[in-house]
């Protein structure tokens, strides 16, 4: 706190303009420096006016003013010199090197796997993370865990929104060099976050951005679940190769994978940000080896914990072969020139994202590579 | 001993009103006694479940007033002398038994007496109950004093032996709640013993309708030589001012201080129905101008008129009638509404008659000019500190909207009927009468359509009152609500009187109480109990209870902070804001605590700029410490006894 505000609104505008037009992406990174707002279900709410003239709240949010040129210039000390993937120092593909981590991990456990050891090393003392709920079945919960088998128990992506931001004071209250893993407006938000607040991202020892093309609303999805199987029964799902597959107490069980698009909640069609471009490391699936992650190193202090857990043994990496990864820079080029059409040109959408006239007219004008899957 | 169970006949005591109509009941010897409470009539009941203990009548409060008075009818079918008071709303509940016992007819004497609340100082109308006894028929009796209304609680007595029917006694909140000497007259050895004899049947039908206005006709009769009705001043006057109640007492007031003593009549009804046509007709038939007050409606100015109409036939001239029809008598929001006073007597005497009001005295007008210099701000509508209500709404309202389908809250009558206002968040969209939330929710849950999830609430003495039919009927026909008790373990509203499920009976003895959860998970709806006070887990339970799309009950379970006060023996841990912690205006949460929860033990200290705690309104019941998003409002932890110093 001390440090001014740039865009001198607060939770009315944030509940008129984000809230209210359905674009809240559920973060979390409001919830927990508010007492007027809160989320039941991954549902964000304001449950009355402040009466503040302006706030963090709207500040942080991210899909409200976001300026990715000078928020990567802050936190990489570069411009964006690839508008694709964003700025990095690698790509690869990773694997725990722990069977154990790769048994209840999903793909390679890159993300256990490195905040276990880096646990163990004593880089972080708590990772801010997503369980699931004791009560409400798939609901995910956050969890700020401190143990290895803390983090192990919240292996898996949970595919809905998870706005664990909500318990980031917390975590920074417990830990004193927590990391942090989520979708990419999460991490957008974080971001935003630290710079009115410098001194929470010296505390912030890592940040893992996780591959995300859209999160599910989770009272839809329930409510279809519910109509299909016994939910009591399910333990939690997976979305290979667009395929929609539960798992259960026993054999997993699957869906047709249609109507769960459907779920998608609105803001992720006008997200810019597949892999999670402001984060230190992002990790997402390879679609390609099932026991593998894609890897992109961004950051020094990324670089460093990578290096470390390859050194000893604790993670493996390959790089990832050239096509594989022009289909992922082909992948990441669709959704951006879907969300600069539906920004820009059809103007559908409130214009959140701030681009260079340069990175508009790159994106609109860059052609696929041409590689077949 | 109270002065009012004294047994010195001739002793003059200062009585409240409702204290004089309970001690009119010693006097007539009361066998039984039963009542549910309301504003202003409560203290009747209280007062004759005091007097049980001496004089050995039964006294009971009862689940609601319709109730009550079947028992006091019951006893009066075995020759039991009873009597059960209400306020002005308890007589349409007990309207549809009214409407058949008084074909029926009764035996032992029974009185209803109403304390009807002009203003609706407490009251969610101002109804005139007086039109139920024209509706049913019986006998009615209106006192203008304490004094009187004792009086005529023994009249009632005898007179209802007499016609064999029930006899109302309409008081108001200006006779209820006012003072005056009362003369205590003799209480009589009861000796009176129940028994229906073979010929005691009574069944009310259309066919013994004859009886009825028989009945009616002898007390009318009876009436035109009662003592209740009188005229003052001279005779033949050309200005006679007609008044019931404490509005007879304003008039005398008036026309004295008006100086028109030896110009204007005063006729005085205290008999309200049936109406003592000949007496009537003697005093208006010479009068040129006929001016009515009473409280309420036009009930005897309409009377007057009818009477004086039929006289018509006789060849009487029709005098011209000033009031509420005319639009003479009337206060500042119009005829018919509101309270009478002895202001609008005066300003209305003024009006009809040319006349200047009598100025204030300088003196009035002195303090007057001082207390409004004094700045008071106005007394709002508010829950107490550490009432569990506020937590309660503070549930409902935060799952309402965690809910985010704008569900709707529906209200019932108690103190949480300040739900409406402020202090409950503006949260309930109805206030209207027992039981009523739990209705309405019935229509709103099982509309096609209706999306919006529906809340009713209730306290746990309106709900052993008019909520059980209600209950059932959303179990029965599937009625999407979820329906909360707000049980804080009293009818709190009117004076923290028990109920069945408090386990103590009127005379303070204990009885096992009755379980509103068992009655409700018996009816087969899923019920919870949950302690408001607990935030955070009474609004996942009602958000998972509205979200389940089926009648659901929670018990919200947390004891009125005045009756936890009353009987707690330990001292509570002070509540405090730590000031380091409160950032005060520096905070994001603008006055959270004391803006937006609102408790008034939690106040804004404008020097510091901080929170701070009014330790005189603090009930120490610990809900803000959960509220605070800093944890800067704490319990202090220090031991009480402090160790003794060296």
């Amino acid at each position: 706190m001390g440090h001014p505000l740039n865009l001198h609104k607060g939770s009315l505008e944030l509940e008129l303009e984000v809230i209210k037009k359905g674009l809240c992406a559920s973060c979390g990174g409001c919830i927990g420096i508010c007492p007027y707002i809160h989320e039941r279900k991954e549902n964000v709410v304001v449950l009355e006016p402040c009466g503040l003239k302006e706030g963090r709240c709207y500040e942080l949010c991210p899909r409200t003013r976001l300026e990715l040129e000078s928020l990567n210039q802050e936190v990489f000390g570069a411009g964006r010199d690839d508008y694709l993937l964003g700025t990095h120092r690698s790509v690869y593909m990773a694997q725990s090197a722990k069977p154990s981590v790769r048994k209840k991990a999903q793909y390679g456990g890159t993300v256990t796997g490195l905040l276990s050891y880096a646990l163990d090393k004593k880089i972080i003392d708590g990772a801010l993370l997503v369980g699931y709920s004791s009560e409400y079945s798939l609901l995910p919960e956050p969890v700020i865990a401190r143990t290895p088998q803390e983090i192990l128990a919240c292996a898996r992506s949970k595919y809905t929104a998870a706005p664990s931001l909500k318990l980031l004071d917390q975590a920074l209250k417990q830990c004193k060099k927590p990391a942090y893993v989520g979708r990419a407006c999460q991490v957008e938000a974080l971001r935003k976050r630290i710079r009115i607040e410098p001194e929470i991202g010296e505390r912030i020892a890592l940040i893992i951005g996780l591959f995300c093309m859209w999160s599910l609303n989770f009272k839809k999805l329930q409510e279809h679940l519910a109509k299909n199987i016994d939910l009591s029964k399910a333990r939690g799902f997976d979305i290979p190769y667009n395929r929609f597959v539960v798992l259960t107490d026993k054999k997993p069980v699957e869906l047709p994978f249609e109507p769960i698009k459907g779920f998608r909640r609105p803001t992720c069609d006008i997200c810019y940000d597949f892999t999670s471009e402001l984060a230190d490391l992002s990790v997402g699936s390879t679609e390609w080896k099932d026991d593998w992650n894609t890897l992109v190193v961004r950051s020094a202090r990324g670089e460093k914990l990578v290096e470390r857990a390859v050194k000893d043994r604790s993670l493996r990496v390959n790089s990832l072969p050239e096509d594989r990864v022009l289909l992922l820079r082909d992948a990441v080029l669709g959704k951006k020139k879907r969300v600069v059409k539906a920004l820009f040109a059809d103007k559908l959408f409130p214009e959140y994202l701030v681009l260079s006239d340069h990175e508009k007219q790159w994106i609109n004008e860059a052609q696929p590579s041409g590689v077949k899957k | 001993m109270n002065p009012m169970f004294l047994k010195e006949p001739g002793k003059v005591v200062l009585m409240m009103g409702n204290e004089a109509i309970a001690r009119g009941a010693l006097e007539s010897g009361v066998d039984f006694t039963a009542s549910y409470p309301g504003s202003p009539s409560s203290e009747i009941q209280e007062t004759l479940a005091q007097a049980a203990k001496i004089f050995g009548h039964h006294a009971e409060w009862s689940v609601n007033e319709k109730v009550a008075f079947e028992a006091c009818c019951g006893a009066s079918f075995a020759g039991m002398r009873s009597l059960t008071s209400m306020k002005q709303n308890g007589v349409n509940v007990v309207s549809d038994v009214l409407n058949t016992i008084n074909l029926s007819g009764t035996k032992g004497g029974v009185v209803l007496v109403v304390a009807d609340d002009p203003g609706g100082h407490s009251s969610t109308n101002e109804m005139d109950s007086r039109l139920h006894a024209k509706l049913a028929e019986l006998p009615l009796l209106e006192p203008s004093s304490p004094a009187e209304a004792k009086e005529m609680i023994k009249y009632a007595f005898e007179l209802s032996e007499r016609v064999k029917l029930p006899v109302l006694v309409r008081s108001v909140t200006r006779i209820s709640h006012a003072r005056g000497d009362v003369t205590l007259g003799e209480v009589p050895t009861r000796n009176r013993k129940p028994a229906m004899g073979f010929f005691d049947r009574f069944i009310g039908h259309p066919l013994v309708h004859p009886l009825l206005h028989m009945r009616v006709n002898q007390a009318k009769a009876e009436f035109e030589k009662s003592p209740f009705n009188a005229y003052l001043g001279p005779q033949d006057a050309q200005t006679v001012i007609a008044a019931s109640g404490p509005s007879a007492v304003y008039a005398m007031e008036a026309v004295h201080a008006l100086g028109l003593d030896d110009q204007a009549g005063i006729l005085k009804i205290g008999t309200g129905w049936p109406m003592p046509e000949q007496f009537v007709i003697n005093h208006l038939s010479k009068a040129a101008n006929v001016i009515v007050f009473e409280e309420v409606d036009p009930f005897l100015e309409d009377n007057l008129k009818v009477v004086m109409a039929g006289a018509a036939l006789n060849g009487v001239a029709m005098p011209k009638f000033y009031g509420k029809r005319s639009g003479h008598v009337k206060g500042s929001r119009g005829a018919a509404i509101g309270e009478m006073t002895p202001d609008i007597v005066y300003s209305s005497l003024a009006g009809i008659l040319n006349l200047q009001a009598p100025a204030r005295s300088a003196r009035f007008a002195e303090a007057e000019k001082k207390v409004a210099e004094w700045k008071l701000p106005g007394r709002e509508w508010a829950f107490c500190a550490g009432c569990p209500h506020r937590a309660s709404f503070w549930v409902m309202k935060n799952s309402l909207k965690q809910d985010d389908r704008e569900g709707v809250l529906i209200g019932d009558i108690g103190c949480y009927s300040m739900g409406v206002s402020k202090t409950g968040y503006n949260l309930s969209r109805t206030l209207q009468c027992m039981g009523s939330g739990i209705g309405f929710a019935n229509g709103l849950g099982n509309l096609k359509g209706f999306n919006q999830p529906v809340i009713a609430i209730a306290g746990d003495s309106t709900f052993f009152h008019s909520c059980l039919p209600g209950l059932v009927n959303a179990k029965y026909n599937q009625a999407k609500m979820t329906f909360i008790v707000l049980d804080n373990s009293g009818t709190a509203m009117t004076g923290f009187q028990p109920h069945p499920g408090t386990g103590k009976n009127a005379l303070g003895e204990q009885v096992e109480p009755v379980s509103i959860e068992k009655i409700c998970a018996a009816v087969g709806v899923p019920t919870e109990v949950v302690d408001p006070f607990e935030l955070d887990q009474a609004m996942k339970m009602l958000e998972d209870a509205l979200e389940a799309g089926e009648p659901r009950v929670l018990i919200f379970k947390h004891k009125c902070a005045l009756i936890e006060g009353r009987e707690r023996k330990e001292e509570k841990p002070r509540v405090f804001i730590d000031q380091e912690h409160c950032l005060g205006d520096e905070c994001g949460c603008n006055r959270f605590c004391s803006r937006v929860f609102a408790c008034p033990g939690l106040i804004w200290d404008e020097k510091k700029k901080k929170a701070a705690i009014d330790e005189v309104v603090c009930t120490r019941c610990g809900i803000c410490e959960k509220i605070c998003p800093r944890q800067a409002i704490r319990l202090e932890t220090v031991p009480k006894k402090k160790a003794a110093k060296n």
